[in-house]
């Protein structure tokens, strides 16, 4: 079917974009700052307003793709985003790229859950691997591939593109689901949950924008740590209120599967610690050996080539060994490739630094690949939206909390 | 904080160096958490052929200690 093939390369695109666009925008930052006249670092707090609405419109992600159609939400997610990206391209001042950056958030929150969940949805269970491979790379390899075209776009031609380029790529996103995603909605769409989603939407808002900006040093660190309690206080409240709702925004009782247990809390903290590498890998190479982050950039490309070249290797290795044992096994063997990059010092071979991030690269795309299947493998097609949601925003709450290590690891 | 400020002047590479085993020890322990799933957890995904159904004739599917 051409859809098995079609439909995970439509969504590994919109992913791509997404997880791109964070990364590419710091390389660009000081040319940017320069031209509209402001400074830096407030630039960088006006561009991570991002996380605000994105973290406010996350927990949302599941309902309204059910309630509209999944295929709708995301063409109108994807438009929303480039929408953002031009204003983003077009702005002259610090507001209007707090603005930008917010549309961009909203449409980012909707478009990486609802991608997954069409997916899930289109894809059979027995090519589910195979299909993961194309989300898994983008979201894994944007990061890294981000600051090498930003430095590309905005040393030989200009910034705006580093936003305009999303335009082209999302038109054809929007064009190719409108010609290959099957139009699917629930049958009878729970009823919202209001005060579930203003409970998790502050405490997400709270706990991702607070660990992020902790990270980056940008705000006193009172206000950040006020903004962390306020988010854990109204998440707690969240969590307490789902118990009681029977159609919580985000389902909690969906954590009673012990595959999606494994794969958004265990998949928490394996992603929270080797998160940190886009951060500290780029660091150590520039700081450590004085390349320029288009050099390092070029050198931790090497990653993406080992997983792109591992890709058909994933799916026999599940087969051969299951979850279980590629899980546990993997999660030491991908985490000792890690910590072998604790060995690039000056002095040591350029192909030992390639080699290690190239196998590195294959067995961490392994692990989040196994995370991101096994999570929805006892999963009714009825409860698939609420799963999509639940791995989102854990993904999410990770990041941040990689941000703030990789950030405090690394002074 | 200080003590890095006053002892270093410079951040070489070595200053990373903790900085990656910490995250990789913080990864690796996740393997306490992947190890309470079942053994046959997902096989549907995987496609893995429990061994009760290939029967001890297919070598390749046997578990291996």
């Amino acid at each position: 079917m051409l859809s098995n093939k079609i439909v995970p390369l439509i969504v590994a695109v919109a992913l791509f974009m997404e997880n791109m666009d964070s990364t590419v925008i710091a390389t660009s930052l000081p040319a940017i700052a320069a031209d509209i006249g402001t400074d830096p670092l407030a630039l960088k707090l006006a561009i991570t307003s991002y996380l605000i609405s994105l973290a406010v419109f996350l927990p949302v992600s599941g309902w309204t793709a059910d309630r509209f159609g999944a295929r709708n939400v995301f063409r109108l997610a994807i438009l929303v985003f480039i929408s953002g990206s031009i204003g983003c391209a077009l702005s002259q001042s610090l507001t209007q790229f707090v603005i930008a950056r917010m549309v961009e958030g909203v449409g980012g929150a909707m478009m990486t859950p609802v991608a997954r969940l069409i997916l899930v949805r289109t894809v059979d269970k027995r090519e589910l691997v195979v299909a993961m491979i194309w989300v898994t790379i983008p979201a894994l390899f944007g990061p890294m591939i981000g600051p090498v075209l930003g430095g590309f776009l905005t040393t030989y031609v200009s910034w705006h593109w580093i936003f305009i380029i999303n335009v082209p790529i999302g038109l054809a996103g929007i064009i190719l689901a409108t010609i290959y995603i099957e139009d699917v909605k629930a049958e009878a769409p729970d009823p919202f949950d209001a005060r579930g989603a203003a409970l998790a939407g502050l405490g997400i808002a709270g706990l991702v924008f607070g660990g992020s900006t902790l990270g980056l040093k940008l705000l006193p660190t009172g206000i950040v740590l006020a903004m962390i309690a306020i988010g854990a206080a109204s998440t707690v409240a969240f969590v307490l209120h789902a118990r009681r709702t029977p159609y919580p925004i985000v389902d909690l009782s969906l954590l009673k599967f012990p595959t999606l247990h494994a794969a958004v809390v265990g998949g928490f903290f394996y992603r929270a610690g080797i998160g940190c590498l886009p951060f500290l890998l780029p660091l150590a190479l520039q700081l450590g050996f004085g390349l320029t982050a288009f050099e390092s950039g070029l050198i931790t490309v090497s990653n993406v080539f080992g997983a792109l070249g591992m890709k058909t290797i994933i799916p026999i290795v599940l087969r051969r060994f299951g979850f279980r044992s590629a899980l546990v096994v993997n999660a030491v063997i991908s985490a000792a490739m890690v910590a072998l990059c604790a060995t690039f010092v000056p002095g040591v071979p350029f192909a030992w630094i390639v080699g290690v991030l190239l196998v590195g690269g294959f067995f961490r795309s392994l692990q989040y690949t196994s995370l991101n299947t096994v999570a929805y493998a006892d999963i009714d097609a009825r409860y698939m939206s609420r799963a999509t949601t639940l791995v989102a925003v854990s993904q999410q709450l990770s990041l941040s909390v990689s941000v703030a290590l990789g950030a405090s690891l690394s002074k | 904080m200080t003590l890095a400020w006053r002892g270093a002047e410079k951040i070489t590479a070595a200053d990373f160096q903790p900085a990656f085993v910490i995250v990789a020890l913080i990864s690796a322990a996740t393997f306490l958490m992947f190890r309470r799933l079942p053994p046959d957890a997902g096989a549907e995904v995987s496609r893995r052929q429990s061994v009760a159904s290939t029967g001890p004739t297919a070598a390749g599917d046997q578990k291996q200690g």
